[in-house]
C-alpha cells in the first residue's frame, strides 16, 4: 500500500512536469482571448462613449495613427518597391529561362502575389518590427515602473487607456500601409519589366488587370486587419505582463515580435485556405 | 475605517503575506515599518486592490470591499489616493497633465478651475511653474513631490504612502515628512505610509505597525515602539544586524 502510494505520488509529479508547460500554454491562450475581449469591448465602449469623454481620446489615437502610419512610410515603401522589383526578375528571368514564354505573365504573377500575399504579409511584418515592438516595450517600462498601476489607481482602464489608442492606430494604418505597398510594389515591377527586361508596359498592366480581381483585393486587406489585430494583441500582452526590470522589457519586446510574426505567418496560411473555399 | 483581516498573498511558492491583521483608524496615520522585501508595497497595493489577496478581507467603513462588485469597486478607489515607492509619473505626460489626470477623467470641471487645483496642489508640495516640464527633466525628489500632488489631486479620504522620503536628501526628506503632517491637518486625511525611515516614521505617526515574515509582530504609537521589548522590534528600530532577525 505505501510502495503504490509512493508510485502514485511520483506518477503524478512526472505527470506535473508534463503537464505544467502545457497547462501554462493553455493558460496563455485563454489570457490572451480574454485581453483580445477586453479590448475589442473597450474599443466599442469609447467609439460610443458621449462626445465630451471621447476628446480625451482623440489626441493618443492620432499620435499612434502617425506613428505607426505616416512614420512607418520610408520602410514600407522601400521593402515594397524591391519585393516587386525582384518579383519580376525572377519571374522574367528565372522562370522564363525555364518555361519560355512565361515573362509574358508577369505583370499577372507579380500583381497577385504582392496583393494576395506579399503586400499584407510583408507590410505586417515590418510593422510588427517597428510598431509592435516599441509598443511591447513601452508598456513594458510603464508596468515595471508601476505607472500602470498608477492608471488603475486614478480609474483609467489601462486596457483602454493604452490599448485602444494603439489598437485602433494599428487598425486604421495596416491596410492604408498595405495599399502602399501593393502600388509600389506593383510599379517596382513595372520598372524591372519595362526597363530592364523590355517588356511593353501594355502587356504588364493588361495582365495585371486581366488577373487582379476584387476578391483578390478583398483577400489581401482582410488579412491585413487580422494581422493588426493579432500584433496589438501580442504586444500589449507582453507588455502588460512585463515583470523584473530591464531584463523584464527586453524579453517583452522580443516575445512579442517574434510571437506576433509567427502567428501572423501561420494565421496567413489559415486565411487563405479559408478564403480558398469561397 | 480599514481593516484588515487574516490576509494571505503569495507568488508562486514565495509567501509574501500570511495571515496580516490591521486595523487602520480614521483621521490617523499609520506607518507600516518592515524590511527590505517583506511586502509593504504588496500590502498597499492590495488593499487598493492592484493585487487579488489569496485569503482574508478587507473591510472599509463597515462594507468588505474584498467580496464587492465593480460598481462598488470604482467608488472604493475613487476615495484613495497613492503615492506609490518610484512615484510612477506618466513619463508622456507633462507636470500639469499628470497632477490633473484623475480631475479631467472624473470631475467635468472648467479648464480653468483645472489649471487651479493644479497649480494649488503643486504649490501644497512646494514647487511651482514646472506645469509644463515632464518627468524625465525632474530630479527624484521634484518627483515625488510631483506624484504626492497628483495622488491629492481628487481630494482623496485617504492616501498610501510607500516609501515618501527614499531616496531624497535628508532636508527633503524632513519637508516631506511635514507636508505629510500638513497634509493630514489641512485635508484631514487617513493615512498609511511605508517607510525604513526611522526618522520619518516617529516624526509622521499616529501609530506603527511593524511587518515581518508576512504578519504584523508589534504595533503602538512611536513611543511604545521606542520602549518595546519585543527583540524583533528592538533590532529593527536599532538597525542592528545581531538579533533574531536574520539577514538571509
Ligand atoms: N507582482 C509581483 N510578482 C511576483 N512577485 C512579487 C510581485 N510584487 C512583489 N513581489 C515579491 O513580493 C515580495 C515583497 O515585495 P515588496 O515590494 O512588497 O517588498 P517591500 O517590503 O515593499 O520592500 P522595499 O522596502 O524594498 O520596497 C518580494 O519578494 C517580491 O519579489
Ligand atoms: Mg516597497
Amino acid at each position: 500500500m505505501k510502495v503504490m502510494t509512493k508510485i502514485s505520488v511520483r506518477f503524478w509529479r512526472g505527470f506535473d512536469s508534463v503537464a505544467d508547460p502545457i497547462l501554462k500554454l493553455f493558460l496563455e491562450i485563454g489570457n490572451i482571448f480574454i485581453l483580445l475581449g477586453e479590448l475589442l469591448a473597450a474599443t466599442f465602449r469609447i467609439l460610443t462613449c458621449p462626445r465630451k469623454l471621447r476628446h480625451f481620446y482623440y489626441q493618443p489615437i492620432m499620435e499612434q495613427m502617425v506613428r505607426v502610419g505616416v512614420d512607418s512610410i520610408p520602410v514600407v515603401l522601400t521593402t515594397a518597391l524591391f519585393t516587386g522589383m525582384v518579383l519580376a526578375v525572377q519571374t522574367g528571368v528565372t522562370i522564363e529561362a525555364k518555361i519560355k514564354g512565361s515573362s509574358m505573365f508577369i505583370g499577372n504573377i507579380v500583381n497577385l502575389a504582392l496583393i494576395r500575399e506579399l503586400g499584407p504579409v510583408l507590410t505586417a511584418i515590418l510593422v510588427t518590427g517597428r510598431v509592435g515592438s516599441a509598443m511591447a516595450a513601452e508598456i513594458g517600462s510603464m508596468k515595471i515602473t508601476e505607472q500602470i498601476d498608477a492608471l488603475r489607481t486614478l480609474a483609467a482602464n489601462p486596457v483602454e487607456y493604452i490599448g485602444v489608442p494603439r489598437f485602433l492606430g494599428v487598425l486604421c494604418m495596416m491596410p492604408m500601409l498595405t495599399i502602399l505597398a501593393d502600388v509600389l510594389g506593383s510599379l517596382g515591377g513595372w520598372l524591372v519589366s519595362s526597363f530592364h527586361l523590355g517588356i511593353s508596359s501594355t502587356v504588364y498592366w493588361d495582365g495585371a488587370q486581366s488577373t487582379v480581381g476584387l476578391a483578390d483585393i478583398f483577400s489581401g486587406l482582410s488579412k491585413s486587419f487580422f494581422f493588426a489585430i493579432i500584433l496589438c494583441i501580442f504586444a500589449l500582452h507582453r507588455g502588460f505582463q512585463t515583470y523584473g526590470g530591464a531584463v523584464g522589457v527586453g524579453r517583452s519586446t522580443t516575445g512579442a515580435v517574434v510571437n506576433a510574426s509567427i502567428t501572423i505567418l501561420i494565421a496567413d496560411y489559415f486565411l487563405t485556405q479559408l478564403y480558398a473555399l469561397f | 475605517m480599514i481593516r484588515i483581516v487574516n490576509l494571505y498573498k503569495s507568488f508562486g511558492s514565495n509567501h509574501v503575506l500570511r495571515g496580516v491583521d490591521l486595523e487602520i483608524r480614521k483621521g490617523e496615520t499609520m506607518v507600516i515599518i518592515g524590511r527590505s522585501g517583506e511586502g509593504k508595497s504588496v500590502l498597499l497595493k492590495t488593499i487598493v486592490k492592484l493585487l487579488e489577496p489569496d485569503h482574508g478581507e478587507i473591510w472599509f467603513g463597515g462594507k468588505n470591499i474584498t467580496a464587492a462588485g465593480e460598481k462598488e469597486k470604482e467608488a472604493y478607489l475613487r476615495r484613495f489616493g497613492v503615492l506609490f515607492q518610484g512615484a510612477a509619473l506618466f513619463d508622456s505626460l507633462s507636470v500639469e497633465e499628470n497632477v490633473s489626470f484623475g480631475l479631467r477623467r472624473m470631475k467635468n470641471l472648467p479648464e480653468k478651475e483645472i489649471a487651479r487645483i493644479v497649480r494649488e496642489r503643486l504649490a501644497m508640495v512646494g514647487l511651482r511653474d514646472i506645469e509644463g516640464k515632464y518627468p524625465s527633466e525632474l530630479s527624484g525628489g521634484m518627483k515625488k513631490r510631483v506624484a504626492l500632488a497628483r495622488a491629492i489631486a481628487m481630494d482623496p479620504e485617504v492616501i498610501l504612502y510607500d516609501e515618501p522620503t527614499t531616496g531624497v536628501d535628508p532636508i527633503m526628506a524632513d519637508a516631506i515628512n511635514d507636508l505629510i503632517l500638513d497634509m493630514k491637518k489641512k485635508l484631514s486625511l487617513t493615512s498609511v505610509a511605508v517607510t525604513h525611515d526611522m526618522v520619518s516614521a516617529y516624526k509622521i505617526a499616529d501609530r506603527m505597525a511593524m511587518l515581518h515574515e508576512g504578519r504584523i509582530v508589534g504595533m503602538g504609537t512611536p513611543a511604545q515602539i521606542k520602549k518595546s521589548r519585543n527583540p524583533l522590534i528592538r533590532q529593527f528600530i536599532s538597525g542592528s544586524a545581531q538579533g533574531p532577525i536574520r539577514l538571509v
